[in-house]
């Protein structure tokens, strides 16, 4: 006999809907991996049960963009930030299998705490991982996507909206890759100003492609 | 994936900053703890990065049009891209045109100004077979002062769709001491099929 529950939200994520089973007098939940929880996701791959293999790939589909995003940010590097990921991710199923991830309610600084040794060592033949189970990798490889680009033309016009300073710190900051402090000294302004310019032009920009919160 | 609300979003400050590498390491630190944990931020950090992405892309396709910094030019031509370039100083007449090759073409207008001084242009576009006219205002634009210049880098598409014309610009510095101009700083561009060379 499965029951439904009442609806509840975690702090920062995902909706879920629960619904339990009875069986023999004890309440199992049932767990649409699409609706879970990071958490939830943990436990259902720790218990090894028969839907866990959707967990895993729920859990990878949601951390694969994270890890990318730190990779990118730290490792300044779209192959390596998606060998970041591969590794990671190999890695966090692995130990979950093994049931060596002994908080799952920490899953995702877990998760964290495996990106930031992986890219320390990165470089090192040390970071490479141990072969991973034939099984693991294909859920690994369909997590990993490349972001759809941004509609060029589109963009440029959008760009072209931007006041000319704006305009130029976007520009100095995402193609030249400099720093604000770098862009003030160039500009001759203060760093304070740059933020504050490439904050807005940010802001404007996602309006204007239809990126930011109401828009979806 | 769908993204939920989050009940305590990351400002989109932190996210740009976090995203430019201009973030102090503890502050980093924090947005991580906070973006992996969170979808919804996570998604809001991913659309930071397809911007960030895309603007790097318009430049490397010759596709944006832009007051910049030698520094900047001088990447794109070590990164491989055509930049076709034209000097003009105050009062001087450059014939100019872009060819099919050309990424960029550059502009370069001999100023002199002061830190304390902002720079708006005012081009004037005439059309020489209709003697149709556009004009144009960029405000506060870049200078580069230390090698005395304003430049600025045309898409190479929208040059070379451009007919034959004069174009007319004039600079109006602003500062404490109150507004002068420069100029006018005039380009004849003519299709790459009849410029003489």
């Amino acid at each position: 006999m499965n029951v439904a529950l009442p609806l509840a939200t975690a702090p920062c994520g995902t909706r879920r809907a629960l619904t339990v089973s009875v069986h023999a007098g004890m309440l199992r939940p049932i767990v649409e991996p699409s609706g879970a929880s990071d958490a939830e996701l943990a436990r259902l791959v720790l218990a090894a049960r028969g839907d866990a293999r959707s967990a895993e790939a729920e859990l990878c589909a949601r951390f694969a963009p994270r890890v990318r995003l730190y990779g990118l940010r730290h490792l300044r590097s779209e192959d390596a930030a998606a060998d970041l990921v591969q590794q990671v991710l190999i890695i966090t199923i692995q130990k979950l299998r093994r049931g060596e991830v002994r908080e799952p309610e920490q899953i995702a600084s877990f998760v964290l705490g495996v990106a930031r040794r992986v890219a320390r060592d990165f470089g090192r033949a040390a970071h490479r991982t141990e072969l991973a189970d034939p099984e693991v990798v294909p859920a690994v490889a369909a997590a990993i996507r490349d972001p759809e680009p941004l509609a060029a033309d589109h963009l440029a016009r959008c760009v072209g909206e931007l006041g000319e300073r704006e305009r130029t710190v976007v520009l100095m900051t995402f193609y030249q890759e400099q720093s604000a402090a770098e862009i003030a000294t160039a500009l001759d302004v203060k760093e304070g100003n740059v933020r504050v310019m490439r904050h807005r032009a940010l802001a404007r920009l996602r309006t204007c492609m239809g990126l930011d919160e109401g828009a979806s | 994936m769908t993204a939920f609300a989050c009940t305590a979003p990351l400002p989109l400050a932190a996210l740009v900053d976090y995203d430019a590498g201009d973030l102090p390491d503890l502050e980093a630190a924090r947005v991580e703890e906070h973006f992996f944990a969170c979808a919804a931020c996570t998604e809001r950090l991913a659309a930071i990065r397809r911007l960030g992405a895309g603007i790097a892309g318009l430049v490397r396709s010759g596709g944006v049009t832009a007051s910049v910094t030698s520094e900047l030019v001088e990447r794109a031509r070590a990164h491989g891209l055509v930049l076709r370039s034209y000097r003009v100083a105050p009062g001087e007449t450059v014939a100019c045109t872009a060819s099919p090759d050309d990424d960029f073409v550059v502009i370069r207008l001999g100023v002199d100004t002061t830190p304390d001084e902002t720079v708006d242009l005012e081009t004037t576009i005439t059309l020489v077979e209709s003697g149709g006219t556009d004009r144009i205002v960029s405000r506060d634009v870049t200078v580069d002062r230390e090698r005395r210049e304003i430049v600025i880098l045309n898409a190479g598409d929208r040059v070379r769709a451009m007919p034959r014309s004069r174009w007319s610009i004039e600079a109006r510095v602003a500062g404490p001491g109150g507004e002068r101009r420069l100029g006018p700083y005039v380009l004849d561009h003519a299709p790459w099929r009849e410029h003489a060379g």
